[in-house]
């Protein structure tokens, strides 16, 4: 065999843990950190696969390196015959699935609080109905100072594609769909959550810190999915409230009130 | 192997290969003229509006077409070296545009450069009529039309298509059909009866959406990218009317149906005096005419807004507007139906296919100005196309909702009784 | 041989390569394309008469030999066809206690008298004489009574406000359909009367509709000169006043659109002898 395979199929792994190394300072990582709690769990759970995928792909690596190396030297002669390991069938057996045993366990906490109900935060309050639609995002919220109620009342207010939430306390939506499946998805916040037609999925999260978010579709919904986004404004209570206030007169212009001359 | 390279060959052949450049198209009324009388419009609408791909920006018309300040260095044949004026200005801000002579200022004076012109932006167009000596001050023409149409061909060709006929590859799919900017009619505006849209209906669809429709919201565009769409889809809106006021008056003297034509000789003598002499008063009188429109539309006069605040809602009011809608004065149940479904009356008649009047349709409905069947608004859907505020419930009541059959009340019913509809079209979504 | 693997690879790039057009790597529409804006200046050349009449009406200029008028009947050549009303007695949907409740509505888009002279044929100037210059009367008013327009024909002159009123019991609508001017769209409750003004003139006469009531249907023609005429019940109609010169008339009906499209008559300082049209019964199907 040639002497330079070896060093062939142990560069490319070496070129891929590189990439992995330079990959934040490259920009090519995660958009930015998570800027939800559940986000924060998310991207720690990512780490802890990402370092048992890493150690267990340095370690195969050196040992098929080590193989291929030592083959260099075969000669003609006799090949060593194995009739096959029972330890060794139960060690890569059973070491694997621990360990992914181990990772299912372990995530199971973070996956319920986002997708069971029951384990949602006690204190959670929804605050908006987020109707998914060709191709923008349809949203409905109750007056100032009401509770969002299931049934659309007279006095809701209604906005398209730009989504305010209070910054540092849980937040529900209801995710609807008009027509056909989208997917409600704010990457800095580590959430995604599939608007199915005919369901209403309650969808929370919390942002830790404020900002302007973006909200894509994330589920292939027709030809403009590609442009199908919104924004998420995390705020402070007080601008929060100020924002529904405004909303409130905006949309109830009449034409003849001198205080607001809305978005004319 | 001749085979397989012929059959290969003839493969490549059908599916082609290169640009097909975007091309203005003309309306059916224009296609049922005479060969030569429709190359006639061709040629005015090109040196008018010319093609997409090399715009005419038509001074006549009220279009912002947007100026870039410059100032002349240096002068060739047929080309001038000019610097931008101002201190943002780019080597794409001047790509593709025209020198003009700078307007004057409202004092009738030129006014001198007032700042020094920023250095890296030297840029060289090219001159065709009038000539400018060096020093002088131009302006570069056509900055907005420029952007607006790289912006309506990315977010809008598809559905409303490159003339602006509501007939884009994605238009036969969709119901409600893309508006049809040709008439210069469109639906949900904040003027009266027989107005054009200003900017700001315009833009409000645009930056809100028509829900209910296709149609979407373009709020995360930033705003001067929405207004140079709102000043293209304008001029596109005035090439059709300019198209239709030059088409009408030939229709009955030029038409291609050849059991009306004349003899070819007559024809081909008719129609270049028509061309001599007729055609430029024509098209002067067109031009003052948009002018005259679509500048009345920007108007604050023009403007409807209510003359009394909203009766704030309650169950009298409510009650008063249950019997307007019901009644007879408004009649609005027989089109809307009597739990405002939209399936009143009106709506089961045979009505005549529009563009052929006494020819019934196969299908009972009422039509839209456009040739679409138009359903009434369902009122219990809780969906307002047109904007949910007050003013817009108002302001499709008072002036109705042009080129429907939406009739304005605004002269039969008072500001009271309109607010009382409105509480009542409120109220409907929400009781059973 | 032609699926052959060594042919494979050359299907594989004729089939991809007319979709690889570099050039147009843009998104969609060509939104990218290099575009070019130049200016037409707001005067366009002018021609030196603008007043030079073309077309449909030569006439010489200012009238100096007297006036004339043009006058004549026009006859159906055939049977005329027996049309079937357009609502049955008692068989409105809408408002039955008043529309078509002791008559049917009868189809008025051909109107034969036993004679054979068509109704509601307009006869007109596609534009005003060169040199003409006089003032134009208040047109007649148009009535909605019985859930019909009343009459079926009018002439509306630029300029000047045509009054409409509505002699009914019930709520109609007037919803016009112009070529060049404004259409409106105007609720008129019962009792009530309405002005609307047409800018311009129109080439031909157009239809105006009620939405409400969708049978109800008139036509309107608009000139900024008084030289037209609607026959009468009979297929008969006269111009008066006509000053002398040759012109050519346009003879339109709804059924069968412009039946003359230049129809040449010459005033010679007196009435032209009265005309006979004809035209066959075919021209009116639709």
């Amino acid at each position: 065999m040639n002497k330079l395979w070896p060093l062939f199929f142990m560069f490319w792994p070496v070129v891929a843990i590189v990439l992995f190394v330079i990959a934040p300072d490259m920009n090519w990582w995660f958009p930015s950190p998570a800027m939800s709690p559940l986000g924060q769990q998310i991207d720690n759970l990512f780490y802890l696969i990402l370092v048992i995928v890493a150690v267990t792909f340095i370690g195969t690596h050196i040992a098929l390196g080590y193989v291929l190396y030592k083959g260099l030297n075969v000669g003609s002669g006799k090949a060593w015959f194995s009739h096959g390991s029972h330890s060794l069938e139960m060690l890569w057996s059973i070491a694997p699935a621990s360990i992914l045993l181990f990772i299912s366990l372990y995530q199971m906490d973070v996956w319920m609080s986002f997708r069971v109900k029951s384990h949602y935060p006690k204190d959670v309050t929804p605050i908006a109905e987020v109707t998914a639609r060709q191709f923008e995002w349809r949203i409905r919220l109750p007056a100032p100072g009401k509770k969002l109620s299931p049934i659309p009342q007279a006095d809701d207010l209604y906005t398209v594609n730009d989504l305010h939430v209070p910054t540092g306390q849980p937040v529900l939506i209801r995710l609807r769909s008009m027509d056909v499946q989208h997917s409600f998805f704010v990457p800095e916040l580590r959430i995604k959550q599939d608007a199915v037609p005919g369901t209403v999925i309650p969808v929370w999260f919390e942002c830790s810190a404020k900002g302007e978010f973006d909200l894509t579709c994330t589920e292939l919904c027709g030809w403009g999915h590609y442009k199908m986004r919104g924004r998420v404004f995390s705020e402070t209570e007080a601008e929060y409230q100020n924002y529904l206030i405004n909303l409130q007169k905006e949309q109830q212009f009449d034409g003849t009130s001198t205080t607001e001359a809305a978005a004319e | 192997m001749t085979r397989t390279l012929l059959l290969y060959s003839l493969i490549l052949l059908a599916c082609g290969c290169g640009r097909r450049p975007a091309q203005f198209s003309l309306s059916s009324a224009t296609l049922e003229l005479s060969d030569a009388a429709q190359d006639v419009v061709r040629e005015e609408l090109t040196a008018a509006f010319g093609t997409p791909e090399s715009l005419v920006a038509w001074q006549a018309l009220p279009v912002d077409f947007g100026t870039v300040d410059a100032v002349v260095e240096n002068v060739a044949d047929s080309s001038a070296e000019v610097k931008l004026l101002s201190a943002v200005g780019s080597d794409f801000t001047a790509r593709g545009l025209s020198i003009a002579p700078k307007p004057a200022t409202e004092s009738g004076d030129v006014e001198t450069a007032p700042t020094e012109p920023s250095a890296a932006t030297l840029i060289t167009v090219p001159v065709t009529e009038a000539t400018f000596k060096q020093g002088e001050q131009v302006a570069l023409v056509g900055e907005h039309l420029r952007n607006g149409r790289a912006l309506y061909h990315r977010h809008c060709v598809h559905c409303h298509g490159v003339s602006g006929d509501g007939n884009g590859p994605t238009a036969q799919y969709l119901t409600p059909r893309p508006r049809d900017y040709r008439r210069g009619l469109f639906k949900f505006t904040s003027t009266t009866v027989s107005v054009r849209p200003s900017r700001d209906d315009l833009h409000r669809v645009i930056k809100y959406g028509v829900p209910g429709t296709y149609m979407p919201s373009f709020m995360l565009l930033p705003e001067n990218e929405t207004r140079e769409i709102v000043e293209y889809v304008r001029w596109l809106a005035m090439r059709g009317e300019y198209e239709t006021k030059i088409v009408v008056p030939m229709q009955s003297d030029f038409t291609g149906n050849p059991e009306n034509r004349t003899a070819a000789s007559e024809a081909a003598e008719a129609l270049k005096v028509f061309r001599e002499s007729d055609l430029p008063g024509l098209v002067e009188t067109a031009a003052q005419e948009l002018s005259d429109d679509w500048s009345a539309a920007e108007d604050e006069g023009n403007t409807v807004l209510p003359k009394s605040s909203r009766t704030p809602s309650g169950p009298e009011s409510i009650d008063r507007g249950r019997k307007l809608f019901l009644g007879e004065k408004a009649k609005c149940a027989s089109c809307h139906g009597e739990l405002g479904r939209g399936n009143g009356p009106s709506t089961e008649a045979f009505n005549d296919v529009p563009g052929k009047p006494g020819v019934k349709s196969d299908v009972p409905g009422l039509f839209d100005i456009w040739g679409n069947i138009i359903k009434p608004r369902n009122l219990t859907q809780d969906v307002f196309r047109g904007g949910r505020r007050p003013v817009d419930v108002y302001r499709r009541i008072h002036s109705g909702i042009k080129g429907t059959p939406m009739q304005a009340f605004g002269s039969t019913l008072t500001d009271e009784e309109i607010w009382d509809l409105v509480n009542y079209v409120y109220s409907i979504p929400h009781t059973r | 041989m032609l699926v052959s693997p060594r042919y494979l690879w050359l299907l594989t790039v004729a089939l991809v390569l007319p979709g690889c057009d570099l050039a147009r790597l843009d998104p969609g529409g060509g939104a990218f394309s290099d575009v070019t804006v130049s200016v037409r200046p707001v005067a366009v050349a002018k021609a030196d008469s603008p007043e030079t009449p073309t077309g449909a009406d030569p006439s010489p200029g200012v009238p100096s030999g007297g006036t004339g008028s043009f006058s004549g009947v026009v006859l159906l050549n055939g049977t005329a066809p027996v049309l079937p009303p357009r609502v049955g007695k008692g068989a409105s949907k809408v408002d039955p206690t008043v529309c078509a409740a002791e008559d049917a509505i009868p189809d008025e888009s051909l109107v034969v008298s036993p004679t054979g002279g068509i109704a509601n044929v307009f006869i007109y100037l596609d534009r005003k004489p060169s040199g003409w210059k006089g003032t134009l009367e208040n047109s007649v008013p148009l009535d909605q009574l019985a859930c019909i327009f009343k009459p079926h024909s009018l002439v509306a002159f630029a300029n000047i406000p045509l009054l409409m009123k509505n002699s009914d019991k019930v709520a109609h609508n007037v919803q016009t359909f112009p070529s060049l001017n404004s259409s409106i769209n105007a609720s008129m409750p019962a009792g009530t009367t309405m002005e609307t003004v047409f800018k311009k003139p129109e080439p031909k006469p157009f239809a105006a509709k009620c939405q409400i009531h969708p049978w109800m249907e008139y036509w309107t023609l608009v000139v900024d000169h008084p030289f037209v005429a609607i026959t009468d019940s009979e297929g008969k109609f006269s111009i008066p006043s006509l000053p002398s010169g040759k012109y050519k008339f346009r003879i339109w009906h709804e059924r069968a659109d412009l039946l003359e499209r230049a129809y040449a008559v010459e005033i010679k300082g007196g009435d032209a002898a009265p005309v006979e049209l004809k035209f066959d019964v075919a021209r009116f199907s639709r």
